[in-house]
């Protein structure tokens, strides 16, 4: 057995421990919920129609997939003791050389100091805009993935932060609550530079996330400004400097009980450019259990570190649409189909031939459950 | 023209956002119901609703906050989640998929409608909901819901 296949095999041992979990129902240990289990699995089937795209090859695959369990143990009513395992196939992209089969996803100590006001400290979720947070949890999202142009795909861009994270709530009982939180600290992450991918950490980040709620139940504004900074290149094409990047993202999220329309533009900042993701998705629920969406995804780059790399153009842009099936409301299937033109295949030797944008049609048909 | 139109909306919304709520006494669907010997005897709708969805953890009086919800297929559950919230109970399932998987907080324990009463009679801080027409035991009473 080859040391893929059997990656392979505990990853599928993990997600059916999952689903073993999942069909059990309510794991939530004691009435009193001193200790509480919760997961999530999804499973994929992912196709192309030539180029190999985030890991969807033309053949078609199964190994497309992400989970995770939870632990949560309450020692007392303000402090909370959280832990997160993951597994994650992303079909035949190089990513997944970049991760074990279980992964520690998060883990952290929450403390309340009152219903506006905590703090978590260890490997924490980053808020950052809309998903970032909530990436993988196939039954709250439209798509398999949030748009990669404003979150990125794993590369470059991370859900956890090795630090601490601190949460304010202001104005609670005016119609226009405001919600403060600030992170610091550092992350690994892949650097992909079409050619080759590596690993690199981010050492020094800190940043803050605002959100303005409205009058409009449901419609809130966001604002994130981060700071990074790394060494060893980590954000360059080479390794010869620190480097440090800006980062904003500006968000709309109008949420409803019929429809959703949300909106965000990330703004990154190098010393040798920039990156410009932005998309916009809307969503009906036509009826209960139907669920139709469509998605505007589009990405912009301008980097110059020549002789090593040049770009100047549209990197990305993708039209999507899904239709979800709610089975319950933790338990979905959706199915999805993508028209992208852009530089994102994931096989880097049919990158290099490439001077133009390639055209890729993919679909991924999912199921999605969640306890 | 265009200014003033916008200054107007803008301070329409302004004045709304920051009214004060009209504290008019209102008949929900369901009797929401704490322990005897809980102080609190009225709750805005508001006040509830943030509540239940873990935003506010504790009670004047600085006790936590129990709030116990009927289970998923209730009929009551549908009637307290579309007057409290203003959202169906399969929207505020999805709510609690992000509050959990985000790390955040967990949703309330469930109880069946037998049992709710005694759950929130148990416990000093408990809170909870049941079907207009049920009876109520002696050491648990209802509170009134205002706008």
């Amino acid at each position: 057995m080859t040391i893929q296949s059997k990656s392979r095999t505990a990853g599928r041992c993990f997600a059916l421990l999952l689903f073993a979990f999942a069909l059990l129902g309510k794991l939530a240990f004691a009435e009193d919920r001193a200790l509480t289990i919760h997961g999530f699995l999804t499973q994929a089937y992912a196709a192309s129609d030539g180029n190999t795209i985030f890991g969807i090859p033309d053949e078609g695959t199964t190994d497309y997939r992400n989970a995770a369990l939870q632990f949560r143990y309450s020692a007392t009513e303000r402090d909370s003791i959280v832990l997160q395992l993951s597994h994650e196939r992303l079909g035949d992209s190089k990513l997944n050389d970049f991760q074990s089969d279980v992964e520690l996803d998060w883990a952290f100590i929450q403390h309340s100091f009152n219903d506006d006001t905590w703090i978590k400290v260890g490997r924490v979720q980053i808020p950052i805009g809309i998903y970032n947070e909530v990436r993988d949890v196939g039954t709250i999202l439209p798509f398999y993935r949030p748009s990669p142009n404003v979150y990125g795909d794993r590369s470059y861009t991370s859900e956890t932060v090795d630090g601490a994270v601190g949460f304010r709530r202001f104005f609670r009982d005016s119609s226009w609550p405001v919600e403060v939180s600030g992170y610091y600290g550092g992350w690994n992450f892949v650097k992909d530079n079409q050619i080759t991918m590596e690993s690199a950490r981010i050492q020094d980040a800190f940043g803050a996330q605002i959100w303005i709620n409205t009058p409009i139940e449901g419609l809130r504004f966001g604002i994130h400004r981060s700071r990074l900074s790394s060494k060893d290149g980590a954000l360059t094409t080479t390794s010869d400097k620190t480097e440090k990047s800006n980062v904003w993202y500006l968000s709309a999220d109008a949420n409803f009980e019929k429809a959703f329309f949300r909106t965000e533009f990330r703004d990154q900042g190098f010393s040798y450019g920039y990156w410009r993701g932005f998309y916009a998705q809307a969503g009906y629920n036509l009826t209960e259990k139907i669920a139709v969406a469509a998605q505007y995804d589009l990405a912009k780059i301008r980097y110059d570190q020549r002789p090593y790399f040049f770009a100047n153009e549209e990197w990305d842009r993708d039209v999507a649409l899904s239709f979800r099936y709610f089975f319950a409301p933790n338990l979905v299937t959706r199915f999805e189909t993508h028209w992208d033109r852009g530089k994102y295949p994931s096989d880097p030797i049919a990158y290099l031939g490439i001077d133009k944008p390639l055209h890729t049609f993919y679909f991924i048909l999912s199921v999605s459950a969640s306890f | 023209m265009h200014t003033r139109l916008i200054l107007t909306v803008l301070l329409l919304l302004t004045v709304n956002g920051f009214a004060e709520s009209p504290t008019v006494s209102i008949r929900p669907p369901v009797k929401v119901i704490v322990a005897a010997g809980n102080d609190t005897t009225q709750l805005s709708r508001k006040q509830v609703s943030d509540i239940f969805l873990k935003k506010t953890l504790r009670w004047k009086n600085a006790m936590s906050i129990v709030p116990f919800d009927l289970k998923y297929d209730d009929p009551a559950r549908e009637l307290f989640s579309k007057f409290i919230h203003g959202r169906s109970p399969s929207f505020i399932k999805k709510y609690w998929q992000q509050q959990i998987f985000s790390g955040y907080n967990l949703p309330p324990l469930e109880k069946d409608r037998k049992e709710i009463a005694q759950a929130v009679a148990a416990e000093p801080g408990a809170v909870g909901y049941v079907p207009a027409e049920m009876d109520l035991p002696a050491n648990v009473k209802e509170i009134e819901v205002r706008e």
